[in-house]
């Protein structure tokens, strides 16, 4: 991004070109290895935050343990604060890293453990100057009355925060957080969501936040990488990948619920597209059909998010024929799924809505549902690479 | 909560628990035999029937330390000490090692280290005499630490190498992040981690060379005599001084009987708990 300004070296964060393979279990390695990331590239600027989102196993964990220095990459390279990270230990390149699976200090209390950093050589600091600091990062995270405690003696969530609080009394050159709050319970993570962004954006050193909840990263990162099976799907502000996600893969990671993806195959009759599956017939909005012609292609997946369709009357004019699955109401709204002839989306609907369709929810009934004409997404049914979004 | 479940109820709770106590028993009583002979007079030592209640005498006592088995007694403490110590030192780098990283064919040489273990003593204990022979250490304190320490060397390496293994790397690796060095990590984290592992291992250790009776026999001669070697010293030409050695036999089990306590407190790991979720 920077890299024009500075002489070729970003002051933040560029990796470029990271690969990473492991043997798979009793094979030999070299053989058939197992790739875990496919040529990464990444630039996070200083004192922004990039959220990197993907299913389990996408190599979230792994890129984090690459940049710390804790796994060498097979190829790429790593520059930080204009640092080439190549030959640098994983001591002396300033990342603090909260690990996934907290690797708290078990014989050392809460309080040590996030004193732990401020003592070390490279971070030390004044013992006075360093308990302020302590005291202040347990206090924002509430367990600062657990500073005695030893971790064996902590909850999860507990547990969770103490390894935030070990990261964020830092002052690195990078921020790595593996799935920070994901064991915590929802009212704080909502807190926490905003005073971890916070204290991280008021920071001039980039951060990196790993977690597996499509949602979260959008909600943190100003901006969002999203990897599937170690590739970069996508890279893009929240509003992009939001509005205009770049694959199937990427669709099915957003949204509460997440965007219904639809196989069908394209048809053509008269001057109109249609998306056709099964006896599902549904007439594409002409810019949808104008990147659908485009692109030459039959297979096709239709994404649209629940809070898009609508109920109609059973055998209504231009409703396709569904039958309720499941009606879970929520209070503010209420989720339908419904079977489309095996396959089952999710419509997020009002609460009225949802009551309207019968006792006991309606399930078993016969329905009508309407798509919208704009909040549609199509995507190549080989590939998953979308065609075209509205 | 599941360990009150889990205690038995009512009647098969109290059959179960008399069952425990007679074994106790007939365990305990060959140690309640050896401990009422070291104050039995010679005369009421075999008599016919059996004598339960006698005059308690300290003559044997008094015989064994005038043949100056103490010293016998402190020679085996030193021995073992030294030996266990030396073991410890040298033993937790190895173990730390063979569990972390990865080295060419770590897998036979750990082979290798356990076979000193797997072989019977009888055959290890003759090559160690024509060696200790030809070096001049036969006879010698320093030959038998060395001898002591090799046998246990491979035990503790093999116990505490899986002591290091439960480990979470991860807690060495948030160390080095942190910035510490690895001698610091290792006195920061892995240390403390592994104290229990090292002393209930060292402890083991420590009762091994300390029951030890063939090496000491063989190597130690005249001049290194421990415990257990000096115990054939009561059967004389006069008989065998059944009282003296209950008095040695007793000063010998004394150590290891204290010992278990300790181990017992020691062994129960748990410490290591909680590094880690899940």
């Amino acid at each position: 991004m920077s890299a024009i300004l500075n002489g070729g070296i970003p002051p933040g964060l560029t990796a470029r070109g990271i690969a990473k393979s492991f043997a798979r279990p009793g094979a030999k390695p070299k053989v058939d290895p197992h790739k875990v990331l496919h040529e990464i590239g990444i630039e996070v600027g200083p004192g922004e935050l990039v959220a990197i989102t993907g299913p389990s196993g996408a190599g979230k964990s792994t890129f984090c343990r690459i940049l710390a220095g804790l796994e060498r990459p097979d190829a790429g390279t790593v520059t930080l604060a204009g640092r080439d990270l190549g030959a640098v230990p994983a001591g002396q390149r300033r990342v603090a890293l909260m690990f996934e699976s907290y690797a708290l200090y078990p014989h050392l209390t809460v309080r040590g453990n996030a004193l732990s950093p401020l003592q070390a050589p490279g971070g030390r600091l004044a013992p006075a100057e360093a308990q302020k600091r302590v005291d202040e990062v347990l206090e924002l995270l509430e367990i600062r009355h657990l500073g005695e405690r030893l971790p064996g003696a902590l909850s999860g969530g507990q547990k969770q925060r103490v390894a935030l609080a070990r990261t964020l009394v830092q002052v690195p050159d990078l921020f790595l957080l593996d799935e920070p709050i994901s064991h915590l319970d929802a009212k704080l993570r909502h807190k926490l969501r905003g005073e971890i962004r916070r204290r991280l954006s008021a920071q001039s050193a980039p951060s990196i936040w790993a977690t597996p909840d499509g949602m979260e990263a959008l909600s943190v990162g100003d901006r969002v990488v999203v990897l599937d099976q170690g590739r970069v799907e996508q890279v893009g502000t929240p509003e992009e990948i939001w509005q205009r996600p770049a694959s199937a893969r990427v669709a099915r990671l957003l949204g509460d619920p997440p965007m219904n993806l639809i196989e069908g195959t394209l048809m053509r009759a008269a001057d109109t597209l249609y998306v056709t599956r099964r006896d599902m017939r549904l007439a594409l909005p002409p810019a949808l059909a104008a990147a659908a012609a485009r692109h030459g292609t039959d297979s096709i997946i239709l994404g649209v998010r629940p809070d898009g369709i609508s109920f109609a009357p059973a055998g209504a004019e231009g409703a396709v024929a569904a039958e309720i699955y499941s009606n879970e109401p929520f209070g503010k709204h209420a989720i339908v799924t419904i079977d489309l002839g095996a396959l089952l989306a999710k419509v997020k609907t009002s609460m009225a809505a949802a009551a309207a369709l019968g006792a006991d929810g309606g399930i078993g009934r016969g329905v009508g549902i309407t798509f919208p004409a704009e909040g549609l997404s199509l995507f190549d049914g080989a590939t998953g690479r979308a065609l075209a979004g509205t | 909560m599941a360990e009150a479940a889990s205690r038995p109820e009512g009647s098969r709770g109290y059959f179960w628990t008399s069952v425990t106590i007679v074994y106790a028993l007939i365990v305990l009583f060959p140690i309640y035999w050896m401990a009422s002979m070291m104050v039995k007079p010679n005369d009421a030592m075999f008599a016919r029937p059996t004598q339960f209640l006698f005059t308690p005498t300290l003559e044997h006592f008094e015989y064994v330390l005038a043949q100056g088995f103490h010293w016998y007694l402190l020679t085996s403490f030193l021995l073992c000490t030294v030996s266990t110590a030396l073991v410890v030192i040298i033993g937790t780098p190895a173990a730390y090692a063979f569990a972390r990283f990865e080295m060419r064919a770590k897998d036979d040489l750990f082979l290798f280290i356990l076979g000193s273990r797997m072989a019977p003593p009888v055959c290890l204990v003759i090559p160690f005499y024509l060696i200790f022979a030809k070096v001049g250490l036969l006879d010698t304190f320093l030959g038998l630490t060395l001898a002591y320490m090799t046998f246990n060397l491979s035990f503790y390496i093999w116990v505490l190498r899986s002591f290091c293994r439960d480990l979470p790397v991860e807690l060495e690796e948030a160390a080095a992040l942190e910035g510490w060095s690895r001698p610091q990590i290792f006195r920061r984290v892995v240390f403390p981690l592994l104290r229990n592992g090292i002393v209930a291992t060292a402890v083991l250790c420590f009762i091994f060379a300390w029951n030890e009776f063939l090496f000491a026999f063989m190597l130690g001669g005249k001049a290194v005599q421990t415990l257990p070697v000096s115990i054939p010293k009561l059967i004389t030409s006069q008989g065998v001084r059944w009282g003296e050695m209950a008095v040695v036999g007793m000063t010998a089990l004394l150590p290891v009987l204290a010992v278990v306590f300790v181990l017992q407190r020691h062994i129960v790991r748990g410490l290591t708990l909680g590094a880690v979720k899940g």
